[in-house]
């Protein structure tokens, strides 16, 4: 090369020539050089031409040799696998009335990422984003929650940067919403979700429960069915581009199984009555709480479990604790001395062993010493000195608690015990529920112990405690109270009722009719006279019990009425509660006139024929309800 | 004004114009406006984008016959005036549009009105005219050191600017160009050597200190194998080897291919439009395409041995050593040969300053080839 070189006389001058004009090259000069010049430029394509076979090469082993394994590559990279989220069950009453349901929501997203990409002024877009969302959802405040414009700004032109998506809002209601407007947004998002959502009026609110973020169930029966209604994801693997699905190419792996609804035994019409009736209570008397519970006298299915908050019990709550609080299941949760109303069993368990009859007469001065201490009867109306010589009917309308200790010594602890275990005392009643209560039972024996326990101080039990113990006084019996009657296949409709325990003997019939008789007496002529029915004979019993706070008697009183009617045949036992109500706090004149509103309620619902007319109405005695 | 457009025409000279040149500048945009179709298909129909392009390459087409025209051995003083220009185009995008970045890097001009031009594309006319006019000044003085070195100096003042964008791609471009240059022009053996040497220190020093970015070593790594594939970093040559690869031997049709229609391989309209075609025409589609390059740096070449004059020759050296390095980069990195970098498909990417800057390129060709004869009369 080098030597060749040298002989170019057009590149190098030669000696012999070194003045050659240009314009007269040396014709054999020009042509070794141009010689050269293809032998260089040979190599430029031998270079370029390696360059070719080599990517010739390549394409040779990857679109022919290989081919099999990019192809099968290119199809996996279209394989999306796609998990079927289930529909949650739903939650309805006993006429498959729905409690809570899902109803389509919105979640609205701003993404800047989306923003920027648009034509035009990011500012403007932003603001017309601000305007827009101001005017389609006033109030909410949504405008301080996009991404600043400052942010947008700088950050615009790197198109490495990502902006983070933010979430305006969850589950939105879609009334009253124009998501064409919505969607027209710069940087607006709108993701499609199902909210939960209680049937008009939040029926049963506390016995459906809660329903947090992301499905989580926090209380009721959202909670304790949760299995049941989530359902199974399928899972189902499709072919898919950035445009879509393609069609044909889908294989499903496992179907979605959807929720399967749960049927209560709450009957809703019936239960929306007794909230507002509960609720206007509390509110009026300013009470902690107050419950209704309605059981059929014959199943033992809850028609009705009605729950109400005071607002000053919600105030004084912490934050965190206030919603829940709010559609807390004091029914089944709250747990408190009975008073009272537990006097019927110590006098129905006493007929039952025969240690007293409906014609025993008892005497009560006021006070009936036990030991060191004594138990009293609190002075009211006529009985200023104790309720003197009485009947077994006189001892439970007059609620007489010296008596009742009297009657209690005679039948002794373990027959008394043993009844109160046999109607549900002491034991959680599985309706399932989680939270419910076992309430408090006196473990151990003593004289002073057995007079308290007969006239409910020292246990507790929850409202459906009363009312499902009641229910023995129908024919003897104990019903273990149900409120799940069904679970339901949310497609197929296919119906799996629950089980139901067998009723347990706890008295004879002839004593639940004694009780009966003795309990309409309460309601005639007894402390219970607020509670009387229009048309129906009715028979209970008031309570009015002291509650306990932090372990000792506080001056708030429990106001209870527990009763059945129609009282030769019932249909329905009814437990009123009222929680420390301020100002009149005695059973039968707080409780009472809610359970005559109940109860008459579910004579009109269920069309129960009238066993009295009104004229019967007894004439009431000014002492009327407040016995305790 | 007859006059002008006579000139413009040079009808005169057309009669010795390469046809087959044009024809496969021709045939290749047509392959290219097909294939950006099918890249950029929307689910409605074509896009707006193949409309804008066809506009774009029609004008380039246009401009090439236009450019074919004139005498490129005497535009020494144009060449001087647009090496210039293409110099403060680079100097600008350096300075001023130093913080609008596209991409990672800053090397367009924004223009108001959505507009972007790219200097670096017109640099690589500008270089290669002038350092045509500067080598044949030069004639036999470049087989000295001095004249090496004043040409390395042409080349190197663009070369820095764009390295410095940073364009490392481009900016070996320029290097390509000068050293096909300088090799036929006569340059001696010994500094080419020494010239290699130098880069290859360089290249070293350039790995060593902090000149390349962490990204760009980590796909020349994945590449030589030494470092493992990861599937973020090399999701885009990934995705285009395998679009490539399922094309098979005859293709899966035109707008039927996976990966296009999904549109798995990001950019697969411009640096990667040539998974496009392999993948929809298969190895047929991409061999012929590859053949029809081949012929059209086949036509180039020609021009050096058919052309009488010097410049028009080094013009279309400059012209077929960038176009089939162009040609060799995307190819090369489409199919997983080499590292990802930007660099189109020339004639078929879509792409406004790539499109005209390449048609004006092979105009040049024609007009080395319409002005062979060194004297004309």
């Amino acid at each position: 090369m080098n030597e060749r070189r040298n002989t170019r006389p057009g590149r190098v001058p030669a000696p012999p020539r070194p003045t050659a004009p240009r314009s007269t090259p040396n014709v054999q000069a020009i042509n070794r050089a141009r010689k050269d010049e293809h032998g260089r430029m040979g190599i430029v394509l031998w270079i370029g031409g390696l360059a070719f076979t080599l990517i010739a090469g390549k394409l040779t082993l990857i679109q022919l040799v290989q081919r099999d394994i990019y192809a099968g590559q290119s199809s996996v990279s279209r394989i999306r696998h796609i998990n079927d989220e289930p529909r949650r069950g739903m939650i309805v009453d006993r006429n498959g009335r729905a409690l809570v349901m899902n109803v389509p929501a919105v979640t609205i997203v701003f993404d800047a990422n989306i923003l920027v990409k648009q034509t035009g002024d990011p500012e403007d877009l932003l603001s017309a984003t601000k305007i827009g969302l101001e005017e389609a959802l006033p109030g909410l405040d949504l405008a301080s929650m996009l991404t600043s414009s400052n942010e947008i700004l700088l950050r615009r032109n790197n198109a490495r940067a990502r902006f983070q998506p933010v979430e305006l809002v969850r589950d939105l209601d879609l009334a009253n919403l124009d998501l064409k407007v919505l969607r027209k947004l710069p940087g607006i998002g709108i993701v499609k979700t199902t909210k939960r959502s209680l049937a008009s009026g939040e029926i049963a609110a506390s016995v459906v429960g809660l329903l947090g973020r992301d499905a989580n169930p926090l209380s009721g029966m959202e909670l304790a069915m949760n299995e049941h209604l989530i359902g199974v994801p399928g899972q189902r693997y499709l072919a898919k581009d950035l445009d879509g699905i393609i069609p044909g190419t889908e294989e499903v792996v496992s179907k979605v199984k959807h929720g399967n609804d749960v049927v209560l035994t709450i009957d809703s019409v019936l239960q929306s009555e007794a909230e507002s009736l509960v609720q206007s209570v509390v509110a009026k008397s300013h009470a902690q709480y107050g419950s209704v519970v309605v059981l059929d006298a014959n199943t033992g299915d809850v028609l009705v479990m009605a729950n109400a908050t005071g607002i000053d019990t919600i105030k004084n709550a912490p934050k965190g604790l206030q919603k829940l609080l709010l559609t807390k299941n004091w029914a089944v949760e709250g747990a408190n001395e009975p008073g009272s109303t537990f006097k019927s069993f110590t006098i129905a368990s006493a007929l039952d062993a025969g240690v007293i009859t409906t014609n025993s007469s008892f005497l009560c001065n006021g006070e009936r010493r036990i030991g060191k201490r004594a138990v009293h009867c609190a002075p009211h109306g006529v009985f200023q000195h104790g309720h003197a010589s009485q009947d077994v009917s006189g001892v439970i309308k007059q609620s007489c608690n010296v008596a009742t200790a009297e009657i209690a010594s005679r039948l002794g602890w373990d027959r008394l015990t043993s009844t109160l275990h046999a109607v549900g005392c002491g034991q959680r009643l599985e309706i399932g529920l989680n939270g419910a209560t076992r309430g408090v039972f006196p473990e151990t024996e003593s004289k002073i112990g057995l007079a308290t326990l007969s006239f409910g101080q020292g246990p507790a039990i929850s409202p459906l405690h009363l009312a499902s113990a009641y229910g023995t006084f129908v024919d003897g019996r104990f019903r273990r109270p149900t409120l799940i009657h069904a679970v339901r296949d949310q497609v197929s409709g296919a119906v799996k009722l629950t089980k139901r325990s067998e009723a347990e003997r706890v008295f004879s019939a002839e004593t639940a009719t004694q009780m009966r008789s003795l309990l309409k007496d309460v309601i005639e002529t007894g402390t219970g006279v607020k509670a009387q029915l229009a048309f129906h004979d009715a028979g209970g019993k008031t309570g009015t019990a002291q509650m306990v706070e932090d372990g000792r008697y506080s001056g708030k009183y429990m106001a209870s009425f527990v009763g059945l009617a129609p009282i030769k045949e019932p249909k329905f036992i009814v437990a009123v509660t009222i929680a420390a109500p301020k100002g009149d706090h005695y059973g039968g004149s707080v409780a009472g006139p809610v359970f005559k509103e109940v109860m008459e309620r579910a004579m009109v619902r269920y069309d129960i024929q009238p066993t009295r007319t009104k004229r019967q109405l007894s004439q009431r005695s000014d002492s009327a309800g407040k016995g305790d | 004004m007859m006059l002008m457009l006579f000139n413009i025409l040079a009808l005169r000279y057309r009669k010795n114009s390469d046809w087959y040149l044009y024809g496969l500048a021709v045939v290749l945009s047509v392959v290219g406006l097909i294939s950006v179709a099918s890249a950029t298909m929307t689910p409605t129909g074509l896009s707006s984008t193949l409309i804008k392009q066809s506009i774009i390459q029609g004008f380039a087409l246009v401009l090439m016959y236009v450019v074919g025209g004139i005498d490129v051995n005497n535009s020494r003083r144009a060449s001087i005036v647009m090496y210039l220009i293409a110099l403060f185009g680079l100097l600008l995008v350096a300075t001023v549009f130093r913080h609008t970045e596209i991409k990672g890097a800053s090397r367009w001009i924004v223009l108001p009105g959505g507009f972007q031009l790219q200097p670096s594309e017109f640099a690589k006319i500008a270089v290669i005219v002038t350092m045509a006019h500067f080598l044949s000044q030069l004639r036999g003085r470049i087989a000295t050191w001095g004249g090496l070195m004043q040409s390395l100096i042409v080349v190197g003042i663009p070369f820095l600017l764009v390295a410095a964008q940073p364009d490392l791609t481009t900016a070996l471009v320029f290097l390509c160009i000068w050293f096909a240059m300088v090799l036929i022009a006569g340059a001696r053996w010994q500094h080419l050597t020494l010239m290699i040497v130098a880069c290859a220190l360089l290249a070293t020093f350039a790995w060593k200190s902090n000149v390349l970015r962490q990204y760009q070593k980590d796909r020349v790594l994945v590449l030589v194998g030494m470092k493992k594939s990861d599937k973020k970093l090399n999701y885009q040559s990934d995705q285009a080897s395998i679009a490539v690869g399922a094309g098979g031997f005859t293709g899966q049709g035109w707008n039927k291919g996976i990966q296009n229609t999904g549109n798995w391989v990001p950019e697969n309209q411009t640096d990667f439009i040539f998974t496009v075609i392999a993948e929809e025409s298969g190895f047929v589609g991409s061999v012929t395409i590859l053949i029809l390059y081949g012929a059209l740096f086949y036509r180039g070449l020609r021009a050096v041995v058919i052309s009488e004059h010097s410049t028009g020759r080094l013009v279309s050296v400059g012209v077929v050593t960038m176009l089939a390095f162009h040609v060799i980069v995307n190819v090369g990195m489409n199919c997983g040969l080499l590292p990802v970098a930007g660099v189109p498909l020339p004639l078929i990417s879509q792409g406004g300053s790539s499109a005209i800057t390449t048609c004006i390129a092979i105009g040049l060709m024609q007009s080395a080839i319409t002005r062979k004869h060194a004297l004309q009369f």
